[in-house]
């Protein structure tokens, strides 16, 4: 589990162009949105569903599912290792 | 007025890096975005009281290509997974609102799409942005932005009182003798002046109107150049 939140924090870092950021300046339950953690907005979360979509063949139904799944890395990475699908 | 010119080639991590470094929303931003955004930066980053919400600054920003770049970027993400980081910026006038957001400005903002850089063009522009009583200052940028390599970036700060002849800020009234500058509201002398801001010249005089709001009657005031009723 701790490659597969590894390997998330460097796909987010990516994703969302976080120049500078280190997958170890991500807390593994901080949360992703809002005034703490990473302070991510509505148009990361689209981005992050096609990062699921793409990495790991996972299609959320709703942008809200998001709000689940996304809660921190470490939420993200059990949703992952339990749905993919490659 | 303030101007700013970055130079082809320059980097903008760099630039960001040397002058801003606490807004990392920055590395989201498109090319001309992160062009648009440097500029206005470096034309506002001395201005006191920064970051205060203000209505009075108008953001015009000029360019040839448009959001080509950003078309082209999210057309070939479209062959994959169309990427909604990139389809956000496929807009022309995003540039104003990054600058607006990040600067708190609640005034105009515009985006124009010219088919050269036209310097007379660009300042009836700023001109017309003065029109509507409330802007007092235009950040005007020409942010052009075919390409993520190939690009330029140029701006202006312009205030009200850099378009105005030095003479017509200063009139006298009529009566009383008070400060009359266009737009400020003076107390002298335990009376209000309130002038309407239309300087229409007549015959070399220019009304302004006294009191509260313009309902006390019009009274004429004159450059003290001339000192003539």
């Amino acid at each position: 589990m701790e490659n597969l939140i590894n390997e998330l924090k460097l796909k987010v870092i990516d994703a969302l162009n976080l120049e500078g950021m280190t997958p170890e300046d991500i807390e593994n339950d901080a949360p992703l949105f809002g005034d703490e953690g990473l302070g991510l907005d509505s148009i990361d979360v689209l981005e992050l569903i096609v990062l699921l979509e793409k990495n790991y063949g996972i299609r959320l139904a709703t942008p809200a599912d998001g709000k689940k799944v996304f809660q921190s890395v470490a939420v993200m990475a059990d949703y992952v290792a339990a749905n993919r699908t490659k | 007025m303030r101007t700013v010119n970055i130079p082809a080639g320059t980097s903008l991590t760099d630039l960001y890096r040397e002058h801003v470094g606490d807004y990392p929303k920055f590395f989201k931003m498109d090319t001309a975005c992160k062009l648009g955004f440097l500029a206005a930066e470096l034309l506002v980053k001395e201005d006191p009281d920064r970051f205060v919400p203000r209505e009075d600054r108008a953001v015009l920003v000029f360019s040839r290509s448009g959001s080509l770049a950003d078309d082209r970027n999210y057309a070939a993400t479209m062959e994959d997974f169309p990427s909604p980081a990139l389809f956000v910026y496929t807009l022309p006038n995003t540039v104003t609102g990054e600058i607006a957001i990040r600067n708190k400005y609640e005034g105009e903002t515009s985006a124009f799409v010219l088919e050269r850089f036209d310097p007379e063009q660009i300042l009836d522009q700023i001109v017309l942005a003065f029109q509507d009583r409330m802007t007092r200052s235009v950040l005007a940028l020409w942010v052009d932005c075919p390409s993520d390599e190939q690009w330029e970036a140029r701006g202006w700060l312009v205030d009200l009182q850099d378009l105005l002849p030095p003479e017509e800020h200063h009139c006298c009234h009529g009566q009383g003798g008070g400060g009359c500058c266009g737009r400020h509201h003076h107390d002298e002398g335990g009376e209000e002046h309130h002038c309407c801001g239309h300087h229409h010249e007549e015959g070399g005089e220019h009304h302004c109107c006294h009191g509260e709001g313009h309902g006390e009657g019009e009274h004429h005031c004159h450059c003290k150049e001339n000192n003539k009723e």
